[in-house]
Order: C-alpha cells, then structure tokens, then sequence
C-alpha cells in the first residue's frame, strides 16, 4: 500500500507540472513593479513636492537625493516586503516593534510618522496639508490612552454607523476631532482620525490601507547591549521635518521602567554643553535630574537616552550601558539603517 | 544577480509553487507577477538578503494567505487540465484527483507546509523561516494536514472502490 506521504509527493508534482514562460514571466513583473513605482512618486507628488521644493531653494541639501521626497526616503527606509501584513497574520499586530503590519497606498497619503509601541502600530499621514492619524490593533483599549502631539485624544462622545469596503463601522465625534472606527479582520481593530477630516476623507484613508503588506521601523542606529531583563518595547520615526530633520527612538524597557534612545538628524541642536560624564570613554552630558544622559561628541546625529522620571526603574548604568552599546548607521546613507532593532550578535 | 536573472531562473518554479498553494491555474499566475512586481520595487533590499528565494516566497505564502482571507471564497475545483487523458484501469489515477480535492480544502497554512515539504523538498528549519514561525509549529501543521488528508482518503477510498 503507497504511504499517504508519498501520494502526496505524486499528486503535488503532478498538479504543478506544465510549462511557464519565464520570459513573458520576467516582462509582465517588470512592467507591473514599475508600474508601481511609478504610482508611489505622483502619489507622492501634491504632498511633498511643493515643501521639497520650496525647502531646497532655501536650505543647503542636508541629505542625498532630497528630490526624491519623502515617500521614497520612506519607501527605502520602511519597505519590509518579507513581512506579512496583518490580513495574512492578524495575531501579529502589535507584537513586534520592529514591524507595522499594515501600509498605506501613497495615493490617499505621505507617512510622516510611523511607530509600534504599547500593542499598537500608528501611521501618521500627511494629506492635504493636515494630519491624519492611523492607530491599529488587537483591542481598542490600546485606542484610550492615545496621545496626539502631547494632548490626550478625547473619547468621542457620539458614535453613529458607517462602513469600510463594506463592512460594519462606527464614526466618532469628540471635542479635539473624528474619528472612523472599525474591524477589518477578526482581532484587528482600526482608528482613522483627524482634527479637521470629515467622516468621508477619513473613511477614503480607511479605505486606503493595504493590510497586505508592512512596514519596518528602522532607524538610524541600533543596539548591541540591553540590561538584564530588559527588551525592546517600541519604536518611532518621525520624519515630519523631513528633509532638513527626522528622529528616531527605540524604547527599552524592563519590569522596573522604560527608557528612550532618541536619535536626531541633524545633531546641532543641544550645542554648548559642557561634558560631565563619560560613556565608554566618550564625552557625555548628565542631565542635572538624572533623567537623561547625552552622547556630546558624536558628529552625525544628537542621540540621548531618557526616561521617565529619573530613570525610574532604570537607572543610569543602564543608561550609559545601552548608549555604550549603541551602532550608529549614516543618518544620510538610507541603505545602511539597520534591522532589526537589537542586534542580534554584539 | 539583478531581477531579470532572478526570474529567469527562479520565476517559473515560483509560478509552479503557486500553481500548488492557490489550486487555481489563473490565480497562480496572477499571484506570481504580483509577487514578483512587488519584489522588482524592492529588489536592492532583497538580493542583499541571504536567501532571496526564502524572502520571496515568503512574500507568496502570505500574498496567497491575505487573498485567501479577503475574499474567503471556496477553493475553485476549476482547474484547468491540460494534460493528455489517459486510461486509468488501476484506479490510480481517479485515487491521485480525490487526493488532489482533498488537498485544495486543507486550511492554506496546513496546505503550504505540506507543498513545501513535499513539492519544495525543503526542511522544517526553512519552512518555519518563510512561515514565519516556529519548526515546531511546522511540525504540528504537516502532522496535522497528513491525519486528515489519512482519514478522508481512506474514507472515500473506501467509498469509491465499493462503487466500482
């Protein structure tokens, strides 16, 4: 009797075989993949042009190849094409602060900020000159304690029907904006808001994203050293400012407390202080609150770790111990941002 | 090795794996270019890899995996055969379609380790990196997949040569 195994072999040998013409094959994908590229930069081209342009006459060119504005700084810092977007693994959402599982089509939108932290993964658009606000995850109180540029987002007061391509879907009204919520697969929740969006602009960005893919937080540095127990718990980039300025932060935390690596490009922000401390033998700057501690004499980019109050939790060995450890990438060399976040070997 | 030569020599292989994950010919073909045309964007990232053909097909399994989530459609048993008819006076070859029906119906994680497995020849360690899981995890859903594919084939095995 022919084990099940080996049928199996047969028949999936059998059902694949026939022939492929690679050549058309090869025509068909590249003329698809430009396509695509094609469709990122006019997506690109109301949102960032016009401030890419006005910027250039004025400021020097801080980073290469400024022209090709932010979607393609973004698509070259942020693309993860090997990760599946939360369509595919829904379980994952919010899991991994190295990867959002979800994109945005660049014709609804410019990411300008793009973080997972606390069980939620956020995408902040630029469209039309305003923000606009994506927050994904598996349970909506990862929405509540949202913060928007410092101010806690208000819970909606009013909440009425709409849909999403289709599917049930709730819109709220609160004091400080609006806000589109719904459930695009089972365990994944979605929050679209802005200040000033009305409910069909912010249902167009809803309809907009592409839970087929994801995206990286990458930033310019990475760590080779955590304390005891500590991991890695979230992860920003924030390029509001590019192309004259972007950040990027990696959250460390541990049962006693979070602290913040903070990286800012360009570094000549915190001049004239004055050193106090030492990091692996390198000049360095205790905050007087014991709360942040600053690499002075690195050239490229201002980078501190910070955290809570005092350190909470984490004190300042832990501090010096992780900026110690800290690879810095070219802040202007895109290619070079590492992943994932903590490296893997010292 | 820029795009082109990775399709050339890779590409129809990709479109076979496909053909096996989708139980759809049309589909398959769609799916490969769409892959492909997303790598093709991405593809200075990609050939840095260490193993782009892993990355790559990683980016089918979970493609073919949202699709199948999105339009949450029965498996279509329109598959195109273009293959010679031939005599089948042992019965083996009506055995390897029910094998085949029973295949497609398998949930498509279920179904992708077992084509990787035994089309794709490849180790549990490489499954898990396309999968993006664990070896374990591997192993449960190809014992899985074959206990049931064991059961309903020997059920309507049993069922068919009673009717014969």
């Amino acid at each position: 009797m022919i084990d099940i195994e080996e049928r199996l072999a047969h028949v999936l040998h059998d059902r694949a075989a026939g022939d492929v013409d690679a050549a058309a094959l090869a025509a068909v994908a590249t003329a698809r993949g430009r396509r695509r590229l094609i469709r990122r930069r006019i997506g690109l081209a109301g949102a960032a042009a016009l401030t890419v342009l006005a910027v250039a006459a004025a400021v020097p060119s801080l980073v290469p190849g400024v022209g090709q504005g932010r979607g393609e700084y973004v698509a070259q810092i942020a693309s993860a094409p090997e990760a599946p977007g939360a369509a595919a693994r829904p379980d994952l959402v919010g899991t991994d602060p190295n990867v959002l599982h979800f994109a945005v089509d660049p014709e609804v939108g410019t990411p300008v900020l793009w973080a997972s932290l606390a069980g939620r993964e956020t995408i902040q658009l630029m469209r039309d000159g305003r923000l606009v606000t994506v927050d994904m995850a598996r349970d909506v109180v990862a929405f509540d304690k949202v913060l928007y540029d410092g101010v806690m987002a208000e819970r909606p007061e009013t909440w009425t029907d709409t849909t999403v391509d289709g599917r049930p879907a709730k819109v709220g009204t609160a004091a400080n904006g609006r806000v589109v919520r719904w459930s695009p697969a089972n365990g994944v929740w979605i929050d679209v808001s802005g200040y000033d969006e009305t409910t069909d602009d912010l249902r167009a960005v809803a309809e907009g994203l592409w839970l087929d893919e994801a995206l990286r937080c990458s930033v310019p540095f990475q760590l080779t050293t955590l304390p005891t127990g500590a991991r890695v718990s979230g992860c920003e980039v924030n390029a509001r400012g590019y192309p004259q300025s972007f950040s990027g932060s990696v959250l460390v935390s541990s049962s006693g407390g979070t602290m913040r690596i903070h990286a800012e490009y360009p570094p000549g922000l915190a001049g004239g202080k004055a050193a106090n401390y030492q990091v692996a033998g390198r000049d360095a700057f205790l905050y007087p609150e014991h709360d942040e501690l600053e690499l002075l004499d690195e050239q490229a980019m201002y980078l501190t770790a910070r955290a809570g109050d005092k350190l909470a939790g984490l004190d300042v060995d832990d501090a010096t111990l992780v900026l110690a450890g800290v690879r810095l990438a070219d802040p202007e060399d895109l290619a070079s941002w590492p992943s994932p976040l903590v490296s893997p070997t010292p | 090795m820029t795009f082109e030569e990775y399709v050339a020599s890779r590409g129809p292989a990709l479109v076979r794996l496909a053909r096996l994950l989708t139980a759809d010919h049309h589909r398959a073909e769609d799916l490969a270019q769409d892959v492909l045309a997303r790598a093709y964007v991405h593809w200075r990232r990609i050939q840095r890899a260490d193993r782009p053909d892993v990355y790559v097909r990683r980016m089918l399994v979970n493609a073919n995996i949202s699709w199948w989530r999105r339009t949450r459609r029965e498996v279509s048993v329109a598959w195109v055969d273009d293959r010679p008819a031939v005599d089948d006076l042992d019965g083996r070859s009506a055995d390897r379609d029910e094998l085949w029906q029973l295949i497609i119906v398998l949930p498509p994680r279920q179904r992708a380790v077992l084509v990787l497995r035994y089309y794709e020849d490849l180790d549990d360690a490489t499954i898990a990196e396309i999968l993006d899981c664990s070896a374990v995890t591997v192993r449960t859903h190809a014992m899985r997949g074959l206990a049931t594919l064991r059961q309903r084939f020997a059920a309507q095995l049993t069922d068919t040569r009673s009717q014969r």
